[in-house]
């Protein structure tokens, strides 16, 4: 909770800006008494972590656990899950808890209901960090339902029975009964108060922290089993896909759809309308191809003649936009956010004074999965079946959209083909129930490829422009940094041009170094198509300008680039983010959850050995390092590449990731595995470009994630633990990314002596 | 207390009260008040990029601020989440950062341009 230093005597209530200001004289202020008024912040303590969220969580067994007759054990898993493994991690804290047999669980997956789950936005990199312990009492509350049970048909003490592998025994007579059993008679019992319940030593767990715990979903996946989005089929459906404005805020001029009307298979055109500003998660409109099949639906489709108005975005360039983001950062113009010490006499007195600009470009999240729904709107009900990271918020919109109340709307979550922050914008489900409501019958909608790239909620683009002032012994001792990117506050509020607190929390406002002059300052800009969360968000273009800019430091500096990191990082100490700047630090309680730059040093150092840093390299061949904390977990990258006629390849990465405790590490392991190839693609090869206002890539040909050739051929993976399973935990999803690009950068000048500002490396190292 | 009435009587008692004898002392007291009203911006905001983005967004809008934010059913409650959420991220990060100039004008002697400059922060946060 809150330490409230300010005088009760002085506080204040339901006071008004404007009287306030009225009473305040040249060189005194009036002291204004009024009447409390009421909200969550005056009544409430303050709340962090999963507290804070919407709907909070939950931990009743009832809703989380049920028991077959059989012993069949089934566990509901609320959070989405699109490859990180959370179906699988979740059900083991349960049934770890429960001491049920691995080999006996089965996993349903709950509908959007966050009033019943608790929170179910899959994002953050919080399923874990937030969930943990709820299903751990969920799973433990069950357990101890099952021994009440079995002591009461025993009619023995409680203290003398324990469950234990799928069974309850009794430890006088060695009598045992299994879950199946007492299913139904556990069922009808209370649920045991949260203050007493007995949790399990940690010593004893059978599957939190094991790395041979295979994922649930495993066989169905290798066999083609499962149900993704773009999957599901129901009786009586139509096919649609949407030919979309091309270019963001565009609309209909005029449309000649007779054509497309005599595709076979073609049902019916849809007109549909264009949001209104800002879009937040409404379908961008378009014309609405309805068939028999998708495929009848995409050449109905490329049979409309469609003559756009393209909107207030019909000249957007982003290699224009590039050039005002490099002019805007030039100036101190700049809204000012971060100010310590005093950076200009430093930098005036400094020895040396190094300047770089960074540039990071859009990127789509481009989910192997497009996104894909199935609506079924009719008698006042509307049911949708889809991929998506949100299933409340899509519940809530479809409500508002479909004008039914909130429980004639289910949203069922299928597993997600990758969702990477895209598919926590519900606007492909909206467009499916508009569909529906339309035709009458449930509609799958059919997003391709190119309507992905053409379409997405891409991630910002960015230039950061670091300038530092180095002392004789080459520290630095000024550090001025101007970030100018679009907010993704652009599709929640009309034409914000500054970024939001939260994304300056996202490896800027709470940068650790140990700098003693430091100024941060975001010039205006402006967002010209959907702005959205990415894998990492900000993190991505401030660990990638930061981590290269302590490598040319170094190297102004003649040191070596990782001592030349850690002492940049100081020394180990608790930062509180709330105390530096930082108003966000990830929803967490900045008590409970510091910047430990100990543990940030530790996981440098690590991946440093693990390289074998300093080692002498062949021709073209290099090292890099790089290190960040998100997401309240810290991580440092070591990346090998060789340079061979302005080709890069990656032969090794090393990441170590410090999370605190591990609950299902071999998740943690190819989540940090993922990150690492993702981060390749960033580095070397993916960029989403814009002219006229339209995205310039269509596919996978254009739009360049990793292939065989640029994937880092090996990558080892080092869990970093501290604290145990009482201290916090820190997340896992997302935290990997940030470091990647900036290690294989920092690698690639160690190889060639190039530095690349400019993301992705593409050709810039070919003559 | 909300986090806009905290700050207001923190920023009160600083240029009230007499026991912070100079601008050094009142900047202390400031910026224990602007790291309570950081933890309640962290808590108001939230830790999925969702809800932040959409709450802070909406709160340093203002003139959507009586829509509701997406991710809540409960429209007044998330107005009021969203407009403690941007008071407490956008104003605090521009004061904390407004708060070293006036540490470098203290550090320099210049009382009254550092207590101008504390003014200057308060009215800032009033008005923002």
């Amino acid at each position: 909770m809150m330490s409230n230093r300010v005088p009760e005597s002085l506080r204040i209530a339901n006071v008004s800006r404007r009287s306030l200001l009225l009473g305040m004289g040249a060189g005194s202020l009036v002291l204004a008494i009024g009447l409390p008024r009421p909200g969550r912040a005056q009544d409430a303590p303050v709340q962090f972590g999963a507290d804070a969220m919407p709907n909070g969580w939950r931990d009743d067994p009832n809703v989380f656990v049920s028991i077959a007759e059989d012993g069949i054990v089934t566990v509901t898993v609320h959070r989405s899950e699109m490859g990180q493994g959370v179906r699988t991690s979740i059900a083991m804290v349960v049934a770890d808890e429960l001491e049920a047999d691995w080999d006996m669980v089965r996993v349903t997956q709950a509908p959007g209901n966050e009033p019943r789950y608790g929170n179910q936005d899959t994002d953050g990199s919080r399923s874990l960090r937030h969930f943990f312990g709820p299903m751990r009492r969920a799973g433990a509350s069950a357990r101890t339902m099952l021994e009440q049970a079995a002591a009461e048909a025993w009619d023995v003490p409680l203290s003398e029975v324990r469950a234990e592998g799928h069974v309850v025994r009794h430890a006088g007579s060695d009598r045992t009964m299994g879950f199946g059993e007492l299913a139904a008679a556990a069922a009808a019992l209370p649920v045991p108060d949260r203050e007493g319940l007995r949790l399990k030593d940690p010593a004893t767990f059978r599957y939190v922290g094991k790395a041979d715990i295979g994922l649930v979903d495993n066989d169905d996946i290798t066999r083609g089993t499962t149900t993704y989005g773009i999957d599901v089929r129901r009786e009586g459906m139509l096919y649609a896909v949407i030919a979309r404005p091309p270019v963001f805020g565009g609309s209909v001029a005029s449309l000649d759809d007779s054509a497309a009307l005599q595709v076979p298979g073609v049902e019916r055109i849809v007109r549909l309308d264009p949001p209104a500003i800002p879009a937040e998660f409404q379908p961008l409109g378009g014309v609405a191809v309805i068939a028999r099949n998708t495929w009848a639906a995409i050449k109905g489709r490329e049979a409309l003649v469609i003559e756009w108005e393209d909107g207030p975005h019909a000249a957007y360039s982003s290699d224009d936009f590039r050039a005002e983001l490099e002019a805007a950062v030039q100036t101190g113009d700049g809204k000012l956010i971060l100010n310590r010490g005093d950076v200009d006499a430093a930098l005036a007195e400094a020895e040396t004074r190094v300047v770089a600009e960074y540039y990071i470009p859009h990127l789509a999240q481009a989910p192997m999965e497009p996104p894909a729904a199935v609506a079924d709107v009719r008698d006042g009900s509307c049911e949708v079946w889809a991929c998506v990271q949100a299933p409340q918020v899509t519940r809530l919109r479809l409500a508002q959209r479909m004008e039914l109340p909130e429980e004639d709307v289910t949203v069922n979550v299928t597993l997600l083909g990758g969702g990477f922050g895209r598919k926590s914008k519900p606007d492909f489900v909206l467009e499916a129930a508009i569909l529906s409501r339309e035709m009458g019958a449930p509609v799958k909608l059919t997003w391709t490829r190119e309507d992905d790239l053409h379409h997405s909620y891409y991630h910002t683009v960015s230039v950061e422009r670091l300038e530092a002032g180095l002392d004789a012994q080459g520290k630095a001792v000024a550090w001025l940094h101007r970030t100018a990117a679009p907010t993704i506050g652009s599709i929640f509020a009309p034409d914000p041009k500054e970024k939001l607190p939260f994304e300056l929390g996202m490896g800027l406002t709470n940068m650790p170094l140990d700098i003693p002059n430091v100024r941060a300052e975001n010039p205006q800009a402006p967002a010209h198509v959907r702005i959205g969360w990415y894998r990492s968000v900000s993190n991505i273009p401030h660990a990638f300008a930061i981590q290269s800019f302590i490598a040319e430091l170094a190297a102004a500096a003649g040191r070596d680039p990782l001592e030349y990191l850690l002492e940049t990082i100081g020394p180990a100490r608790l930062i509180d983010p709330s105390e530096i700047g930082d108003v966000w630090n990830y929803g967490e309680d900045p008590a409970r959850y510091p910047i430990d730059t100990g543990r940030l040093r530790a996981v440098t150092e690590t991946v440093a050995e693990a390289i074998g840093w300093g080692r002498q390299m062949p021709a073209g061949s290099g090292l890099g390092i790089a290190a960040h904390y998100s997401f309240v977990s810290h991580v440092a990258v070591a990346a090998e590449v060789e340079v061979v006629d302005g080709a890069v390849r990656i032969p090794r990465v090393e990441i170590a990731i410090d999370c605190g405790a591990h609950v299902n590490p071999d998740r943690i392991r190819s989540q940090m595995e993922g990150a690492v190839i993702m981060g390749a693609g960033q580095a070397l090869t993916a960029e989403i470009t814009f002219q006229d206002g339209r995205a310039q890539q269509d596919n996978f040909d254009t739009y360049l994630i990793p292939r065989m050739e640029t994937a880092p051929r090996e990558i080892n993976v080092h869990l970093v633990s501290s604290g145990g399973y009482d201290q916090p935990l820190g997340g896992v999803g997302e935290p990997g990314l940030p470091p990647v690009a900036p290690a294989i950068v920092n690698a690639i000048f160690a190889a060639t002596g190039t530095r690349i500002r400019r993301l992705p490396v593409a050709d810039q190292l070919r003559s | 207390m909300t986090l806009k009435q905290m700050l207001l009587a923190g920023g009160l008692a600083v240029l009230a009260g007499p026991a912070l004898a100079d601008c050094a002392d009142r900047i202390t007291f400031l910026e224990e008040a602007l790291d309570d009203a950081s933890r309640l911006a962290i808590s108001a905001s939230t830790g999925g990029q969702g809800v932040a983005g959409a709450r802070e967004a909406q709160a340093v809008t203002e003139e959507t601020a009586e829509e509701p934010v997406p991710y809540q059913d409960d429209a007044a409650a998330a107005v009021e989440e969203a407009d403690e959420a941007g008071d407490g991220g956008e104003e605090l990060i521009e004061a904390r950062a407004r708060l070293g100039e006036a540490r470098t004008l203290a550090q320099d002697g210049d009382e009254e341009a550092c207590t101008r400059q504390i003014k200057e922060i308060l009215v800032g946060l009033i008005d923002g």
